[in-house]
């Protein structure tokens, strides 16, 4: 491993598999690319949410919207990846979640992906879900997949 | 060809193909410890999907939850529990099904045996459908599943989703 992309969504879950990340690219003296990924849907919903509030001098754009995401992985990056002896990038996409991150990782010659994606169904079973589930199909190379490790939902 | 049901509903006894006296019946909470002592032993290459969980302190938690809710039936022999056949509700009004059978149970018909039972429990308690997912390298899961009428809903995924309908009472 020698340039590995982390996937970096909102969720608690994507702190511990940074956190793994980070720990491992530490002991090998590898770099961290983190990804995070607006939608389209989510860059809209911003958007029409910035639009209806009256007097607000905010262009909201696609620009805008990249940088945010990439704001949003550096300060992730930021908080979990402290005290660790790791380089980082932060990358922020607009696009498709799975897409983008394939495009990064090629654009960087990334050798192994992080992601988490692994649910629990009601029975306690760890199911693929389909981003992890594409990831692993598309990318040539390994994939590490953390389970989210939430108590089964009632 | 597929059965149809009606299935047996449990309590049964019956007699597996190595002979053993085999009890099927409601779980209770009594029964806790028993499956504990089930899964403890279970072969760690026969988990599925990641159940039963790998470390021992793990499996009582991941019990209490599943247990929680939906219907389960167990197997006994000689007062051992030596299989676990469950429905656990969605949030979709729908059941997901999980089995186990001990691997010193295994290949005598018992998992058939369970699963005829569990059905017969879900008519009973009118629930209508049941859906699960199985590893696609899974041949002898696959192939209970199917004998009593499950079909394959979704199967471009790792795991084969399954799913079936009983008929409303």
């Amino acid at each position: 491993m020698e340039r590995a992309l982390v996937v970096v969504e909102a969720t608690a879950a994507t702190k511990d598999l940074l956190r793994e990340a980070g720990e491992l690219a530490t002991g090998v003296g590898a770099e961290l690319i983190l990804v995070h990924v607006t939608t389209e849907d989510e860059y809209a919903d911003r958007a029409d949410a910035l639009a209806k509030i009256p007097d607000v001098d905010v262009s909201y754009d696609v620009t805008r919207a990249r940088d945010g995401a990439g704001q949003f992985a550096r300060d992730v990056g930021n908080e979990v990846l402290q005290g660790l002896d790791v380089d980082f990038r932060a990358i922020g996409r607009l696009g498709d979640k799975v897409d983008e991150v394939l495009a990064v990782a090629d654009e960087f010659n990334c050798d192994h992906l992080f992601v988490t994606g692994r649910q629990r169904s009601p029975t306690g079973k760890a199911i693929f879900g389909d981003r992890a589930q594409r990831l692993i199909l598309n990318f040539n190379g390994p994939v590490t997949v953390t389970t989210v490790t939430e108590e089964t939902p009632a | 060809m597929a059965e149809t049901g009606p299935f047996p509903a449990p309590p049964a006894t019956s007699t597996d193909r190595e002979g053993r006296e085999i009890v099927v019946d409601f779980a209770t909470n009594d029964d806790l410890e028993g499956l504990v002592d089930m899964y403890a032993t279970f072969d760690p290459a026969q988990r599925a999907q990641g159940i039963p969980p790998a470390h021992p302190e793990r499996i009582e938690p991941w019990l209490k939850t599943v247990l929680d809710d939906g219907v389960h039936i167990i197997a006994s022999h000689d007062g051992c529990v030596i299989a676990h056949a469950m429905l656990v509700p969605d949030s979709d009004g729908s059941h997901e099904l999980a089995i186990f059978v001990h691997q010193d149970y295994q290949g005598a018909g018992n998992g058939r045996t369970l699963i005829r039972h569990l059905l017969g429990a879900a008519q009973v308690e009118a629930i209508e459908h049941i859906w699960l997912t199985v590893e696609r390298w899974n041949l002898p899961a696959l192939e209970l599943y199917k004998s009593v009428g499950f079909e394959t809903v979704q199967a471009d995924r790792f795991d084969l989703e399954m799913a079936m309908s009983l008929p409303g009472s």
